[in-house]
């Protein structure tokens, strides 16, 4: 299931590090907005992630902003309710398992994801509200934009496994995975990934006669 | 048709005409209402299958939403985050009473089955109906009836999010007979559901199966599969009409259940039973009314017709003094009127005809009746006959006139009854004399004869006359008769409003002069006859000539003959 096109190093350009591009596009070849890129050094070491580092998931009228958010393992996410209601926010994945029970304003302590895997966040007073958390064994990712470009930047050298998720792809995100060996300069992969129906929860939960459709 | 009576008639035209409008109605309010019925009864399965589609529609609808309400609730997904199934199971039992639902299992994402409320099982066993998950995986949910461990449900399956779908929820609504019940309640129309295995039919429930002996059970579906009209089929005696309701075919199986809904026609002709009756009702009111109202119609014209009958009857056989009173207005009425004027008037003619009969001899009264009577009369040759009582003036003075008159009446009785029966008329009585004539007004051609022959018989009835007279303390009486023949006038003399019919003439005279004759001692004859007569006479008479004779008021001599007593016709 993991495969590696390569694994190239390249000493005369060990000091350099670099950027890495990568495009996300559908099987139709649409650009994908909110995929997570992410590279892992083949070698498997990675630094901690730096003190006082953290991840930031607003709330804002009624949603969850932004709605995908990438941090590295062991990154203290923060969860400000920016409403003027309560909100109360959870993940039952088994990635973090959490709870933040009706709140206004900011929590005052973060939520540490110490496990890498992608935690689904849902508030459970509106049902529509959905996040996720994509925690990753790298400090090296991106969120790509509307170009469906994420941008990995300052790279070091050495030899990665580039790997791409979106939360409407079918299967795990490892089984799109390219190697990648950073030199110098900027080098761009594309990612094409199929994509499953997902069906958006209705916004307004009291109305009658919803549900997807 | 011939009637016996007016009645009869009446009552039969009367009825009859009833009966006519009273079967078109009948009959015209029979077709129209078997129409109306078919016509209401297929409106009504279509409304019926709108309305069952509706809700069936509405009652996945309202699973659909317990069951995103379930699949939204976040004790339940903190229950299923625990993995721990038991609690699990705990829970859909509870959630399941909570929506009034009859099934409820939590199935993994990949198709096992994690916990059932129908076997109440938390061992993973693979999901009976993957189809339905791949659908509701690709639609978000999913729904359709299906057969389950043996029974029949609307079956949905809906993610259970938290927030993005981490398994699914499949709720299940029994199809059994309390909701063909409910629905029979909301669509007014028998139903029932089948399970056809491509043309193998079994049933499920139905709102009539539960009252038909099980044979008649698969009866009820008709012809199987006759396609989407609708159309008819007989079972338990009635017929009904029936439409076919299919529940679309459940993704990978190879059965539908399809709903039947069927009216049956006498339900729907129940109301128009009642209508019949009363029509029946109204109309035997209306026959026994009008059979009333034509008898007294009836009654009112034959029972005054049976009287004027009975009147007109009564005057045929000379009855008139009976009178007939309807008391009615009408034509009718103005009949019986008419009939009364008519015995009336034929009551009076008959009592004028009888006194005239009296007052003047019978074919007097009859020749007065019988032709128009004009003042005036004709010439014509007639035999006169004169007869007298001798000294009657000397009887009359010893007898009191009461007596005189008894005796009198005896006398011109038994006189006029001789001459009526010779063919003679009495002209008058004068006193105690009669004048008779023959030959008038009655032509004859024999009048001399006659009046020979009366006198005859009236010398000869003087003596068993006279014994009567004696018997009753009269005294007897002799008579003398002059009789003379000739032309006189005879006809209506008097005024206009009072007449006689007699005859006038020297010839009557005459007649008059040869009875007083007889009175002359030398000629001792009762009978003295003018040779006048005797030579018209077409017999011989014994007859003796007692010469010439001149009578007062004549020039000329008439030759008179005694006429013998007892001598016959010669």
């Amino acid at each position: 299931m993991l495969w590696l096109a390569a694994i190239l190093f390249s000493t005369a350009d060990a000091a350099r590090a670099g950027d890495i591009t990568a495009l996300v596009v559908d099987a139709k070849g649409q650009p994908l907005k909110n995929a997570v890129v992410y590279a892992i050094p083949v070698s498997g070491k990675v630094a901690p992630p730096e003190k006082g580092k953290t991840a930031l998931v607003d709330q804002i009228r009624k949603e969850f902003i932004p709605m995908v958010v990438a941090a590295q393992t062991g990154t203290a996410v923060y969860f400000p309710n920016n409403d003027n209601i309560h909100h109360h926010v959870y993940s039952l994945s088994p990635a973090k398992t959490f709870e933040l029970p009706l709140y206004l304003g900011a929590p005052p302590n973060p939520v540490v994801f110490d496990k890498p895997g992608i935690a689904a966040l849902g508030c459970n007073i509106h049902d529509w509200m959905l996040a996720y958390v994509v925690v990753v064994d790298t400090p090296h990712f991106a969120i790509t934009g509307q170009d469906g470009k994420g941008a990995i930047r300052d790279v070091p050298p050495g030899a990665y496994t580039l790997l791409a998720w979106h939360y409407m792809m079918k299967g795990e995100p490892e089984s799109r995975a390219i190697g990648v060996q950073v030199a110098s300069g900027d080098q761009e992969k594309r990612f094409a990934l199929d994509l499953k129906p997902v069906f958006p929860i209705r916004r307004a939960p009291s109305l009658p006669g919803g549900g997807y459709r | 048709m011939e009637f016996k009576s007016f009645q009869g008639r009446i009552l039969f035209f009367f009825v009859s005409l009833l009966c006519l409008v009273l079967v078109a109605v009948v009959l015209s309010v029979d077709i129209a209402s078997k129409r109306s019925a078919e016509r209401v009864i297929s409106e009504n399965l279509h409304t019926g299958a709108r309305i069952f589609d509706k809700l069936i529609e509405g009652r996945f609808k309202h699973l659909a939403q317990s069951a995103w309400l379930l699949s939204g609730d976040y004790a339940f997904k903190l229950a299923y985050s625990t993995q721990d199934y038991p609690t699990v199971l705990s829970a859909l039992v509870n959630h399941r009473d909570r929506i009034g639902a009859d099934s409820m299992a939590l199935i993994s994402l990949e198709g096992q089955t994690l916990a059932d409320t129908l076997t109440g099982s938390i061992q993973p066993a693979p999901y009976p109906h993957q189809e339905l998950l791949s659908a509701a995986a690709s639609e978000g949910e999913a729904h359709a009836t299906l057969v389950t461990g043996g029974m029949t449900y609307q079956t949905i399956i809906v993610p259970l999010l938290a927030p993005v779908p981490v398994a699914w929820l499949s709720i299940g609504f029994l199809v059994d007979e309390r909701l063909a019940t409910e629905l029979k309640g909301l669509t007014n129309l028998e139903v029932s559901f089948f399970i056809d295995r491509r043309g193998k039919w079994e049933p499920i429930t139905s709102t009539i199966a539960s009252r038909l002996p099980s044979p008649e059970r698969l009866m009820m579906k008709g012809e199987a599969g006759a396609g989407t009209g609708i159309y008819q089929t007989a079972f338990s005696g009635d017929t009904w009409l029936t439409l076919e309701l299919p529940l679309g075919r459940p993704p990978g199986v190879d059965y539908r259940i399809t709903a039947i809904l069927q009216n049956s026609l006498s339900s729907a002709l129940e109301p128009y039973e009642r209508l019949r009756a009363a029509l029946l009702l109204i109309g035997a009111a209306g026959l026994a009314v009008s059979a009333a109202a034509g008898i007294l119609l009836a009654r009112s014209v034959s029972k005054p017709v049976r009287l004027l009958t009975e009147q007109v009857g009564s005057i045929e056989r000379g009855d008139y003094s009976a009178r007939v009173s309807v008391g009615q207005k009408d034509e009718i009425g103005l009949l019986a009127g008419a009939i009364n004027s008519m015995a009336l008037g034929l009551e009076e003619k008959e009592k004028v005809r009888a006194l005239l009969g009296k007052v003047v001899s019978p074919a007097i009264a009859e020749e007065l009746l019988n032709i128009n009577v004009e003042l005036g009369g004709e010439e014509r040759e007639v035999t006169i006959l004169f007869c007298d009582i001798r000294s009657f003036t000397t009887h009359a003075e010893n007898m009191p006139p009461r007596k005189v008159l008894a005796f009198l009446n005896i006398y011109l009785t038994t006189m006029a009854s001789i001459i009526d029966r010779h063919g003679g008329v009495v002209d008058k009585f004068i006193g105690d004399a009669i004048m008779a004539l023959f030959g008038a007004p009655a032509l004859s051609e024999d009048h001399a004869d006659r009046a020979l022959a009366a006198a005859l018989e009236m010398v000869a009835e003087l003596a068993p006359l006279n014994k009567t007279l004696a018997a009753q303390d009269m005294p007897t009486l002799d008579i003398g008769i002059g009789i003379n023949t000739g032309k006189v006038v005879v006809g209506a003399m008097g005024s206009q409003d009072r007449l006689n019919y007699t005859a006038i003439g020297d010839e009557v005279n005459i007649a008059s002069r040869l009875e007083t004759l007889t009175k002359q001692k030398e000629y001792k004859a009762k009978i003295i006859v003018s040779e006048q007569t005797l030579l018209k006479a077409r017999h011989q008479y014994g007859t003796i000539a007692l010469g010439e004779a001149l009578v007062k008021g004549k020039n000329i001599p008439v030759k008179i003959h005694s006429l013998k007593e007892a001598s016959s016709p010669g």
